[in-house]
């Protein structure tokens, strides 16, 4: 007797999980389509973003490459052909190279975005650095310090370059300095400390674009 | 013939296999977006006049906000919480005054913000108290402090 109740038990039992997990399952699903349903990623915002992303896209695909490295005991350590910050205290970034004109990326909050309730999603933005002058050299304002790259960081130090020569001086409080420059044909070869290619990274970041889309639910244009 | 189809297969086995053994050149996975007819010239134009725009609002801005502070300032001259403290202050030291001067005739006037601290000059019968308090605490007792403490006490002390 007590058997036929047991295994009256089990059956039900395996009757009840087999039910129970697709209509859990279904209404999870059904309340996904909801919350996405709810809330639209406003039109204006979309075009807004997939613009910007489309010129960030140019400089990284079209632009070339090069690493700028701040460290008094020499930035780069070369390994074979692969070149990588001397170490973890060695201030870098990468920027882009495009038609005699210079371009960064910082890693930002866009402040013309407001999202109910949450932070700005971060996303690349892109920064005009410099144009070439008639000596072929460029000069921009950036951070010499507290950037372990491969972004852009705003700051006040000059950067005086030039990409020919190779040539790299920056003024920091009134001391001048020199820093280095790995060119485009090595920066395929550069990883930094955290490892991975710093080009890839960059692509990496282009092909956030639908993830970041997606984080813009709810978000519209500052007034 | 066998032998040159052999050749042929393994000639394009190769040519096939280059790319993966080099890997130089840069390839973007296909996500589904073209690359756009983005013009360098403008897109540089654009972003430096955004750039020095927000530069020159963000200056705009720090302008607005030392003027901010100063009207917090003015704010905080008409506060009645300011007055009551003041009156207590300087009551205080009215009590421990031989020549002892009723609270109420104390007025206060002149408040200015310099490195966004308001400087409060208390006008006294016993002559002018200087203060600094800082702009956007609640005022009370503890943030009011006395900075000037030679001229507070020449202040208690006359």
């Amino acid at each position: 007797m007590t058997a036929k109740i047991i295994k009256t038990c089990i059956v039900y039992w395996c009757f009840l999980i087999c039910l129970g997990s697709p209509l859990m399952a279904s209404s999870l699903a059904d309340k996904y389509e909801d919350q996405n349903k709810r809330i639209e990623i406003n039109p204006d915002l979309q075009a807004y973003v997939e613009a910007r992303e489309a010129e960030n896209r140019l400089v990284i695909e079209k632009g070339k490459l090069h690493i700028l490295g701040v460290d008094s005991l020499g930035a780069f350590r070369k390994s074979g052909k692969y070149s990588a910050p001397r170490d973890y205290n060695t201030d870098w970034f990468g920027f882009y190279e495009l038609e005699n004109k210079l371009f960064g990326f910082v890693q930002n909050a866009d402040s013309r975005l407001i999202c109910d309730g949450r932070d700005y999603p971060l996303r690349l933005e892109l920064v005009a650095l410099a144009k070439r002058d008639d000596i072929d050299s460029y000069t921009f304002k950036a951070s010499a310090s507290y950037n372990k790259g491969p972004f852009f960081k705003r700051g006040i130090e000059t950067f005086e370059l030039n990409l020919k020569t190779k040539s790299c001086f920056y003024e920091k409080r009134g001391r001048v300095a020199k820093c280095e420059i790995i060119s485009p044909n090595d920066s395929y070869n550069f990883s930094g400390m955290t490892g991975g290619n710093v080009q890839q990274r960059f692509e990496a970041g282009l092909r956030k674009m639908p993830k970041y889309l997606e984080r813009l639910r709810g978000c519209k244009f500052r007034e | 013939m066998i032998k040159k189809f052999a050749l042929t297969l393994l000639i394009g086995l190769l040519v096939s296999l280059q790319p993966l053994v080099s890997g130089a050149e840069p390839v973007l996975v296909d996500d589904g977006l073209v690359t756009p007819k983005v013009n360098s010239q403008l897109l540089f134009d654009r972003l430096w006049e955004e750039q020095q725009a927000r530069a020159s609002n963000g200056l705009e801005k720090s302008k607005n906000k030392k003027r901010a502070k100063r009207l917090l300032c003015e704010r905080l001259s008409v506060s009645t919480t300011l007055k009551t403290y003041l009156k207590e202050i300087v009551g205080v030291k009215l009590k421990s005054n031989p020549k002892s001067i009723s609270v109420e005739s104390v007025q206060f006037q002149n408040v200015t913000s310099l490195y966004g601290v308001c400087s409060v000059i208390v006008y006294t019968p016993v002559g002018p108290c200087f203060f600094d308090a800082n702009p956007g605490k609640p005022i009370n007792i503890w943030s009011l402090e006395i900075n000037n403490r030679e001229q507070s006490d020449d202040c208690k002390n006359n």
